[in-house]
Order: C-alpha cells, then structure tokens, then sequence
C-alpha cells in the first residue's frame, strides 16, 4: 500500500516532449486512470513510474521514497500490460510464480499464494496450462493473477482490456473494479477508451500531447471540464460546440447567439459570463441536453429552437439524432417515443442549465 | 428454388475454378520439387545400394539390387583409412564449434536486436557484411594468423576458424529471431524481478530456442561437410575430419579400384546429417518460418 507522487515529471526524446510537467498527487488506495488519446504521453508516465522508462527531469515518489534511480523490481510494484505478456514458455502457474521465485519466496509459500490466487480469479484449473491454450479472456485474467500474487503496493494496467472483445470487456470492467474494492490497492490504469475511465476510475486524468488537461472525478470531469479538449474527449456521443457564439444581452436578459439559434442563459450565470459581453466564444452543450419538447425532462428551463433531422439512429433505449441548422451539424439524445423522421424539421429544447461556454481564443471554460 | 439454384451452381464453379487456377498456377514448383527430391532419393538410395554391392556388380549392372549386401565395404572403408579418427574429430570439431558458436551469437543477436548503442548499426552491418566474404580469399591472412599462433594443423586451431568464420552469419539469422519476440516480455520480466543477465537466460534464450536449433542444424550441416578450411587447416593424419578422410580413401581405393568400398565411406560421411534432418526438420521448418508469421 503506498500512495503515488509526480513531481513537476518531463521525459524528453531528443527534441520530443513525451511528458510535459506532470505533478499529480495519487493517494493510498486510489483508483486512478490515464486517459488521453495516442501519443498524450500516458502510457510513457506510466512506464515511467513502473522503471521501464528514465525520468528526464522531475520526481516520482512511491510512498514517501523517491523512486528515479531504484530499479523497478525495487518499487513494489506490479503491472499487467496490454499484451499480457504471459511467458509463453512456462505454465500459468510458472507464469504466476515466478515473480515470487525471484524474490526467493519459500515454494510453500509461493504454492499457496499462487493457488489462492488463482482460486479467487476463477482460474485454478488452468494452472498446468500454457499461455497459449488459453482464451483471451483466461489470459487477462492470469496476467492479473500474475500481479496480484506478488502483493504489490501499486497496481500499474497498461490498456488490460484493449484486446478483448466488447462483451468480456464489460465484464473484465467490472472484475477489475471489484478487484480494486476487494484489494484496497492503488490503482493506476491507462486507457485511451474514456468509457472505461469514466465507469472505473476514482479520478481521472485527461491527457493530451503530454500536457495534463484536468484530473477530477468522472462526474466532474464531465459536468465542469476546464476545457474544450476535456469537454470533448469526455462523453460519447460527444459534446456539441458552436464556435463563434456571442453572448448578448438585451433588456436584462442574456443569450448565446451562435449564429442560427438564440438560446436564454440561465440567471445565475449572468455574472460568470458578463464580462464576455460582446466577444466570441465557444457554446458546448451535450447531446442529452437536446430533446424533443415532447420529452423534456422535468424541472429544466429550456430553450426552444428548430432544426432539420438528417439522421436518426434507433438505439432502443433513445434516438440519436444528427441534427442540421445553418450549415452546422449537431447531436440529441432524443427520447424513443420522440416523432422525428428524416428531413423534417422538428422543434428542439436545449436544457441550458448543463450549457458550458469556452474562451475562443484559450478554449478554458469561462 | 428454381431462382436460388443457379447463384448456388455458380458460386461452386467459382470455387473449383479458384481451386483450379491455384493448383495450375503452382504445377511448375511442384513438378521442380518432384523431380528434384526424385533425382536427391534416387542419387542417395543408388549410393546406398551401390555401397552394398562388389565392384565388379556395381560396373556390371549399376542399377540392379545387390544380390547380397557386401557389408565387408563398411569394414574396407573403414579401415582402409583410419576412419574412426577422422569421424571422431569431425564429432568433436563440429560439436564445439557449434556449442561456441551458439554460445557467443546468441548474446550477440540479441543485444544487436534490443539496445541501440553508438555504432550498433555499424556493428550490424560489418556482420552482416561478413557473410559476403568468399573464403578462399582468408586464406592466406588467416593462416598466417594461425602460423603466429601456432595452431595450424591442430584441432582447436580448426574450431577457432570455423567459430570466427560462422559468426556473421548466425548472428544474422538469430538477429531476425530475437526481433520477432516481444518486449512487453522483457518488461514483465524486468517488473517480475529479473536482471538483464537472468531476462536473456530465463526469458529470451527459451523463447528463441527454436531459432537457436534452427542455427545450430544450419552450422552443423555446414562444418560437418566443409572441405575448404579443413584442407587448409587440418590436413594432417591425425587432424583430418571427415570430409577429408573420404578424399584419403579415395586416394587409398583408387589403386585397388575398389568403388563399392568408396561408396561405403561416403554413406558413413551421410548418414549423420540425415539422421539431423529426419529428426530435427519439422523443427527446423517451423524454427524458419517462425519469424515471418508474426
């Protein structure tokens, strides 16, 4: 058990910034997960709290040691990659031992880790296997046996579930929550999916070109994020912008005008958003917060407008609806029972208490 | 019924016109592999055949089976020369050479393949370039090393030519082995607890085994048939290796005319690289393939 520091962390290739500056503060127990597109830099920050990579400047502690210049089977840690990495030449009882024979672990210790282990994961009869007369599935699961034996302080998952197929990653989802609550461990996982993120971290961090965007929980991340790029990559379908809205006011009555629509502003945001009068920003609002106003949801204060229906899609639970006004293509999450069809124009309600509006020229939340 | 009947027809003509085109298509290289292991079995099996037989047979009626196997051209062939030294040192000339040459490519393989260092590449190239060398042209400079060192005509003095000679081009082929494995393996590994020395020993070495048999057959087959470097280096009655002791026997047999026997000492020289191939080939192939598949 131990919690997890970067401190002020750069890693440098040549000319390339992999990393920027990343300090984070992980606690004891945390789940905590990397999330960012390709090349964001998350999974270098976590090769580099795991030892695979040098730390170009900055410091990453474990517990309150400083771990730069310890090697990485001297960090107490263990890690589960996206290949799993089983040694291919060893049984999966082999596979989960020998971490333990390394560190000299008496065998009768090791056997009854090693069984328990197994026991817990569901995998005890696949001991005298070999990696590769397993399912996908099965092999996730002992590469997780594989870390979990050595009774690591920090948990390290690199992209675990990338391989596997939607059904089992659901499942695999679920397992690694339940494993986490039942461990206590601190979790560090990296994924590029922001489902994943959002259904299993405690906390979030949103990575983009080795720059840390925001690290806050799901829930924040999602209702208040820092900035478009946030705004965006968090959600699916994800969040509409209107780029170069304005924002006027007339009569004590504030609008965001993007050009087509004219949508009320909530009051309480009227001090917030005053000194932007007159300039040009960026209106995100999500999906959800569009809807027929047949359905709208109690209690909200919507804002009604029309617009062309280009696609519908049925999902069974709701309707996806491509909308189009002005040139501009949007997103609803319409209720199933909404009436729309293809290349009629509906009204639309815009629930503005959820709308968030950016700089144009920063793209930070205002 | 009527209207799904013909798509059904159609798409089976297709497939057996598919299948036909495919095996027209490859007819050439399998009437070239017929023929050529047809010519290789008949060529060995008539050697063996003619190996049992008397002289006087074998110019007689080349093709017609020994009448009674004449298993004494063993016993002339062998003894005719002395045999059993020559396939002792070819054994133990071959044997370590190929044990030191594995020992000092497979490390090298797999740093060349793994860690980027200054002049990692260059090291690569010269290697690689090392295969390119004919050997008639080493040997003058080589035996003048040898002479310095005063191994010539000694059997270390051989293995230390055949291992320094076989390096470029088993590091080659290892290279290409150790580049196919994955590193997330040398990580888990690493995490696991293990050293660079103990992730080469326990984790890479296992894993490249079927590239490190497939080295081995290649350096066997290749020293145990070498004539060249053997002539230079080791042409003494005490340090001949096999293929030169089948050019002694002949030189001993061409007087007494004694073919059959010749035969016989050529079969003895075979029949251990056949034993290798029987055994070793499936591993061999897929030790081969191995790296293209991923």
């Amino acid at each position: 058990m131990a919690s997890v520091t970067y401190r002020n962390v750069t890693k440098r290739w040549g000319d390339v910034e992999a990393v920027k500056d990343l300090s984070i503060e992980i606690p004891d127990g945390e789940f905590l997960v990397f999330v960012g597109p390709s090349g964001c830099g998350k999974s270098t920050s976590l090769r580099m709290l795991a030892g695979l990579e040098e730390i170009t400047e900055g410091e990453i502690l474990i517990g309150d040691r400083v771990v730069n210049n310890v090697a990485p089977k001297d960090r107490d840690i263990a890690m589960v990659f996206q290949s799993y990495a089983l040694y291919p030449h060893m049984t999966v009882y082999d596979n989960m031992a020998f971490g333990l024979r390394l560190r000299r672990t008496p065998k009768q210790v090791i056997e009854e880790r090693v069984r328990e282990t197994a026991a817990s994961l569901g995998i005890e009869q696949l001991l005298d296997r070999r990696p590769r007369q397993l399912s996908g599935g099965q092999r996730q699961r002992v590469a997780l046996g594989r870390a979990i034996v050595r009774e690591p302080a920090v948990f390290l998952l690199d992209e675990p579930l990338s391989n596997l197929d939607a059904k089992l990653r659901v499942e695999a989802r679920a397992f690694i929550s339940k494993l986490h609550q039942r461990l206590g461990t601190t979790f560090i996982y990296v994924t590029h999916d922001q489902t994943e993120a959002m259904t299993m971290g405690q906390r979030i961090a949103v990575l983009r070109a080795g720059e840390l965007m925001q690290i806050d929980t799901p829930t924040n991340l999602y209702d208040h994020p820092n900035n478009v790029f946030v705004a965006g990559f968090i959600g699916s379908p994800a969040m509409n912008f209107f780029d170069n809205s304005a924002l006027t006011e007339e009569n004590g009555v504030m609008h965001v005008d993007t050009g087509f629509f004219r949508l009320e502003v909530p009051q309480e945001r009227y001090d917030r958003y005053r000194p932007y009068l007159g300039k040009k920003v960026i209106f995100g609002i999500r999906p959800e917060n569009i809807d027929h106003p047949d359905y709208q949801p109690a209690g909200i204060k919507p804002s009604l407008t029309e617009a062309n229906v280009d696609v519908v899609e049925e999902m069974g639970h709701e309707k996806i609806v491509y909308l189009e006004e002005g040139g501009k293509t949007f997103l609803a999450r319409m209720d199933p029972r909404a009436h729309v069809t293809v290349g009629q124009r509906t009204s639309v309600v815009f629930n503005m208490a959820s709308m968030q509006l950016f700089d144009m020229d920063t793209e930070q939340a205002i | 019924m009527a209207t799904t009947t013909p798509p059904t027809t159609m798409v089976l003509s297709r497939r057996t016109r598919g299948r036909l085109q495919q095996l027209v298509q490859q007819l050439p290289a399998y009437a070239i592999l017929i023929l050529w292991s047809a010519f290789t079995l008949f060529a060995i099996g008539w050697i063996a055949m003619s190996s049992l037989k008397s002289t006087r047979q074998l110019f007689q009626e080349p093709l017609a089976l020994p009448p009674e196997p004449r298993f004494e051209n063993y016993d002339i062939a062998w003894n005719a020369v002395d045999m059993s030294r020559y396939f002792l040192n070819s054994v133990i000339v071959v044997s370590i050479s190929v044990a030191l040459i594995l020992l000092i490519s497979a490390p090298a393989a797999y740093v060349l393949s793994r860690i980027k260092f200054r002049g990692s590449n260059a090291l690569t190239t010269v290697f690689t370039a090392g295969m390119g060398i004919p050997y008639p042209l080493l040997f003058i400079p080589l035996f003048a090393l040898m002479l310095d060192l005063h191994l010539t005509n000694s059997l270390p003095g051989l293995i230390l030519v055949y291992v320094s000679l076989s390096l470029p081009f088993t590091i080659y082929i290892l290279t290409g082995f150790f580049i196919t494995l994955p590193s997330e393996l040398e990580d888990a590994a690493v995490i696991d607890g293990c050293s660079d020395y103990q992730v080469y020993w326990k984790i890479m070495l296992p894993l490249a085994s079927p590239g490190m048999l497939t080295a081995a057959i290649f350096n066997f087959i290749g020293l145990w048939n070498e004539y060249q470097l053997a002539l230079v280096f080791a042409n003494t009655e005490k340090t001949r290796t096999l293929s030169l002791g089948l050019y002694a026997l002949r030189n001993a047999l061409q007087y007494t005319g004694d073919w059959a026997s010749l035969f016989a000492g050529i079969v003895i020289i075979m029949v251990p690289t056949i034993v290798i191939y029987v055994v070793l080939s499936e591993k061999m192939i897929s030790g081969i393939t191995m790296g293209s598949s991923k």
